[in-house]
């Protein structure tokens, strides 16, 4: 008694026995290992099995089973490997069949243009070497960080031969140049070719294979070459994207860590001299802080680290896609990111309101035209600032717990009065109207008078509880008609450039107590003066 | 010498163009064009063929489509490309330049 199997041969249903089966199997197996892997040997099989279901059908097989004579006979028709390549080829093909990519030969230094990326050189190099080509690419872009890479690619693509013809390629790899060696080079090459065709063919046109009439053949070139150009184009773009996020992530982190970003002065607004620093002006709760450098980090460093890695892979042709890490780093960044607007809306809070705390001073009589105006450090203890704005106001913080800023001083012309005027206004912001005057009420400056010279605090401070609330000084310095003031050159002993000074026609004014110049911005140029005195005139035809 | 070794090498050029001369008179099944070469005694065994019929594929000299059948699964139905008469043609003639050539030398 046999066991009976079931069997689907194209698509037709069969019983055999069990015999049979192992006789059937075998033979496939023989033509497999004759025929080899390959889309056109995986066709030729297609088409013998098919064949075979014929013959058993003819045998009458569908109305029994098949048994091993049958096989057997329909066997001896078919036609067992040995006879088939016979007739088929010539006989060295069998002998040479074998001879696969020992690769025992000498090899031959070439840069391969079937498997390249920019130039083939890598591919070129791990052919010769006989390793993975990831490992030369890897090399490569450990060597872009010590600026090498670049230079020695180009000199390699310029200085190795490409490997253009079959016999140079087979040198590459280390096999003989034989003519059988290379016949199955080229049919290899070929094969890769029309199942890469076909892919394309089966994904845009889904009709049978081989019906592909000659406009779809056309339509087919148009897109691959356009699709091509497309992602030529997004892997340059990517790839710069990256270089742009190495250079950020590079300027950025020494922020985090504590050091210095001085890239960042530029930026208005803030000078990032240390963010650790920087945040206390934002909150003084130690783990809400860390809590907001965390979230910041997050979000600034992990899309900036997404592009570099995108960058590599476009580089380098790498094709591996994570999707859970992907997927991961992409909640974090959310959580991230959702954290710190929560908190940045929570700190904008602190800001509802702004109120303004006036203080006119009350300058005594002097008899004179001219109006003199000194500035003197009134606080020899500040490091260095955390927080600068646009118009060159900054905001210090000495050791002893207290806020300092330098004020915003301006001039205006005053037709009306006979006199001078000084005005100090004290801003500040805080969650309700009551909240911020206070806030303002409390900012300290010091000034004095001696008949025409004001002498006036080069800043003023602020106690500091909790959060920064946007305190600052504005001095209004009213110039009557006719009349002048005059700025005595600061003798500041700090390292920083020190207050402006804006008069109506908004020429900013910069006096710079390091180099001891002061510097007129008249619409946009800058004009340096030299000068122990500025003057300012409420007179029309100067400045 | 193994005679029939040595016809099987003659027969090696032959078969693709003997091939190609049955699909350029009709559209044909590939048991058609077995039954024919097994008429002439070109094919002795069936399994040559579709090696040969698959690469004269890839050449681009003949194609095929589906044919349903009413017993059985769908069969393969082979036509001659434009590219396979113009090679017929010519391996027609260099045949007949050959076997010209060869009948004048075995005299």
């Amino acid at each position: 008694m046999k066991n009976n199997i079931r069997v689907n041969i194209n698509g037709v249903i069969f019983n055999i026995d069990e015999d049979a089966h192992k006789e059937l199997r075998s033979y496939l197996d023989r033509l497999k290992l004759h025929f080899g892997n390959g889309k056109s040997s995986e066709e030729i099989i297609f088409d013998i099995e098919a064949r075979i279901a014929e013959m058993f059908i003819e045998r009458n097989a569908e109305n029994g089973v098949v048994d091993k004579a049958m096989v057997i006979s329909v066997i001896k028709v078919m036609g067992e490997p040995n006879e088939i390549f016979e007739e088929e080829e010539s006989e060295s093909y069998q002998e040479n069949y074998s001879t696969t990519h020992n690769g025992n030969v000498k090899r031959k230094l070439y840069r391969d243009p079937d498997n390249k990326i920019v130039g083939g050189v890598a591919s070129g190099l791990s052919a010769y070497f006989d390793i993975d080509t990831i490992w030369i690419r890897l090399a490569f872009v450990v060597l872009t960080f010590f600026g090498m890479s670049l230079f020695l690619y180009l000199i390699l693509w310029i200085v190795i031969p490409s490997a253009n013809t079959t016999a140079q390629k087979l040198e590459m790899r280390g096999e003989e140049v034989t003519l059988e060696n290379i016949r199955r080079t080229i049919k290899e090459e070929y094969d890769d070719l029309t199942d890469s065709f076909n892919n394309m063919a089966d994904k845009h046109f889904r009709k049978k294979k081989g019906e592909l009439t000659i406009f779809e053949k056309i339509a087919h070139v148009i897109v691959s070459v356009l699709s091509g150009i497309i992602k030529f184009v997004g892997a340059f773009i990517g790839i710069i994207l990256a270089f742009v996020a190495i250079i950020l992530l590079i300027a950025i982190v020494p922020a985090f860590v504590g050091g210095g970003a001085l890239i960042f002065s530029l930026l208005p607004g803030i000078s990032l001299f240390s963010l650790p620093e920087l945040l206390n002006v934002f909150s003084t709760n130690p783990t809400e802080v860390q809590l907001f450098v965390n979230s910041l980090a997050i979000v600034i460093f992990i899309p900036l680290i997404a592009l570099v890695y995108q960058g590599i892979k476009l580089l380098f042709g790498i094709r591996y896609q994570n999707k859970i890490i992907s997927i991961t780093l992409f909640i974090i960044w959310i959580t991230g990111l959702t954290f710190l607007i929560f908190n940045m809306a929570r700190y904008g809070n602190q800001f509802h309101k702004e109120a303004e705390y006036s203080n006119t001073l009350e300058l005594k009589k002097f008899n004179s035209d001219t109006l003199y105006i000194e500035i003197k450090n009134n606080d020899p203890n500040i490091d260095f600032p955390i927080l600068n704005s646009m118009n060159g106001q900054y905001l210090f913080c000495s050791t002893d717990s207290t806020y300092y800023m330098n004020p915003n001083i301006s001039t205006s012309n005053d037709d009306v009065n006979e006199d001078f005027s000084i005005k100090i206004n004290s801003v500040a912001f805080g969650k309700s109207y009551r909240r911020a005057r206070r806030n303002a009420e409390k900012i300290n400056y010091s000034y004095s008078q001696q008949d025409s010279l004001i002498t006036l605090g080069a800043y003023c401070s602020f106690p500091r509880e909790g959060i920064f609330k946007g305190q600052h000084l504005e001095i209004k310095i009213n110039i009557p008609d006719g009349k002048s003031v005059k700025f005595i050159k600061p003798e500041l002993e700090t390292d920083f450039n020190f207050s402006n000074c804006n008069d109506e026609n908004n020429n900013y004014i910069f006096i710079d107590s390091d180099e001891d110049r002061v510097i007129i911005n008249r619409n946009g140029e800058d004009i340096e003066f030299w000068n122990d005195v500025i003057e300012i005139n409420n007179r029309r035809d100067e400045f | 010498m193994n005679i029939e070794k040595t016809k099987a090498q003659m027969k090696k050029g032959i078969l693709e163009m003997v091939i190609l001369s049955i699909i350029s008179k009709k559209e044909v099944y590939a048991s058609d064009i077995i039954s024919q070469l097994k008429e002439s005694k070109l094919l002795v065994v069936e399994g040559t063929l579709y090696p040969l019929l698959t690469r004269l594929k890839n050449e681009g000299m003949l194609e095929y489509r589906w044919e349903e059948s009413k017993s059985g699964p769908p069969r393969k139905y082979y036509t001659i490309t434009e590219i396979g008469k113009n090679t017929f043609i010519q391996l027609k003639a260099g045949w007949r330049e050959m076997s010209e050539a060869i009948e004048l030398l075995l005299k």
